[in-house]
């Protein structure tokens, strides 16, 4: 077969389109979230930054008058429990995580332990750690789903 | 079929999106999603990791678009981010794991206008190796020359050269299996 007739047999595969729901999760993600008050898990930690905002509770007025870097350490502190509490839900139901898991669950574990520990640490690195644990518990969270998909594949 | 580097686009949108207007993402999302997405199904070779893929490749494309120099240098932005959201899903963990698992059909009902010959050809696609359908996808579709292939998989040009003939064998073999089944198909139904 010549690279010509591959070439065109190859092109001439239709072209697909994925379903609605891709779109709808993709504006779900990019859609800024809207600020409101939510329990904090890690009291220790959120207390740090009421301390810093001086503020007994974040409400949406207070929140106008704050700082954007503090918000934005909130924002993250607040979407980090609650990945890790989707996490610990879905370990409950599947018993075991796997070698890898487990290491990224370590990693976690380490980064919360250092934004914790020092009290020396400033509004960035405390934000910067914070967006490694995200980013952690995210890839966290991929391997998981992933590893629900070939679980429920393989068994059909 | 159109590849990513096809897509028609105004400057003008480009630099909105990269402004960060929210009202012309959904835009760029119609204007991108197929090609972007037709690769991604073709490469990884399921559904389910194709819309992950699609998903965090225009994630990637939304939210970093300020980060663009030049907006003529769209597409082919967009075409390097979905490269490298497909060979990140064919190198996961699960992706592996999948090794023994055969490649899932195409959704042929959605190419219900497909004639016989687009069929074979879809089935012998899928059944080539994941590095091999991504190679071949740069090549036939996006346009890349072996040595920009070769130089985005840090390997040399003849690697690229090899693979895509090595897939043009695998066609010829795929072809040829379905004239001989043809053949056959008289004697099954035990006519002469």
């Amino acid at each position: 077969m010549t690279e010509t007739r591959l070439t065109n047999l190859i092109q001439n595969l239709p072209e697909l389109k994925p379903s609605e729901t891709v779109w709808k999760n993709i504006r779900a993600r990019i859609t800024p979230k809207p600020r409101v008050p939510t329990p904090w898990l890690t009291v220790g930690f959120a207390a740090a930054v009421m301390a810093v905002a001086a503020v007994p509770v974040i409400n949406q007025q207070v929140e106008e008058q704050l700082p954007e870097s503090v918000l934005a350490l909130a924002e993250l502190v607040e979407e980090t429990e609650q990945m890790k509490q989707e996490l610990l839900f879905t370990n409950a139901l599947r018993g075991e995580p796997l070698p890898v898991e487990r290491g990224l669950m370590y990693r976690v574990d380490a980064l919360d332990q250092k934004a914790h520990a020092s009290g020396n640490l400033s509004l960035e690195e405390r934000q910067r750690l914070m967006q490694q644990q995200l980013d952690t518990l995210a890839n966290l969270r991929y391997i998981q789903q992933e590893n629900i998909a070939s679980v429920r594949r393989v068994s059909l | 079929m159109p590849g990513i580097h096809n897509v028609e686009v105004e400057p003008a949108l480009v630099r909105r999106l990269m402004r960060g207007e929210e009202a012309v993402q959904e835009q760029i999302y119609r204007l991108y999603s197929k090609p972007v997405y037709t690769m991604a199904y073709r490469v990884v070779g399921n559904q389910e990791t194709a819309e992950d893929v699609t998903q965090e490749v225009f994630i990637d494309i939304l939210t970093k678009a300020s980060t663009l120099k030049d907006p003529k240098s769209f597409n082919g932005w967009v075409q390097r981010i979905t490269m490298n959201r497909c060979r990140m899903a064919l190198r996961s963990a699960w992706f592996r794991r999948r090794a023994d698992v055969p490649i899932e059909d195409l959704n042929l009902e959605a190419q219900s206008n497909a004639n016989e010959d687009t069929i074979t050809a879809s089935k012998a696609f899928a059944a080539l190796p994941n590095k091999t359908r991504l190679v071949l996808w740069l090549y036939c579709i996006e346009g890349f020359t072996h040595n920009e292939i070769a130089e985005w998989l840090g390997r040399s040009p003849s690697y690229s050269k090899s693979i895509v003939n090595r897939a043009g064998k695998h066609f010829e073999s795929h072809y040829k299996s379905n004239e001989v089944d043809a053949e056959c198909l008289p004697l099954l139904n035990g006519s002469p």
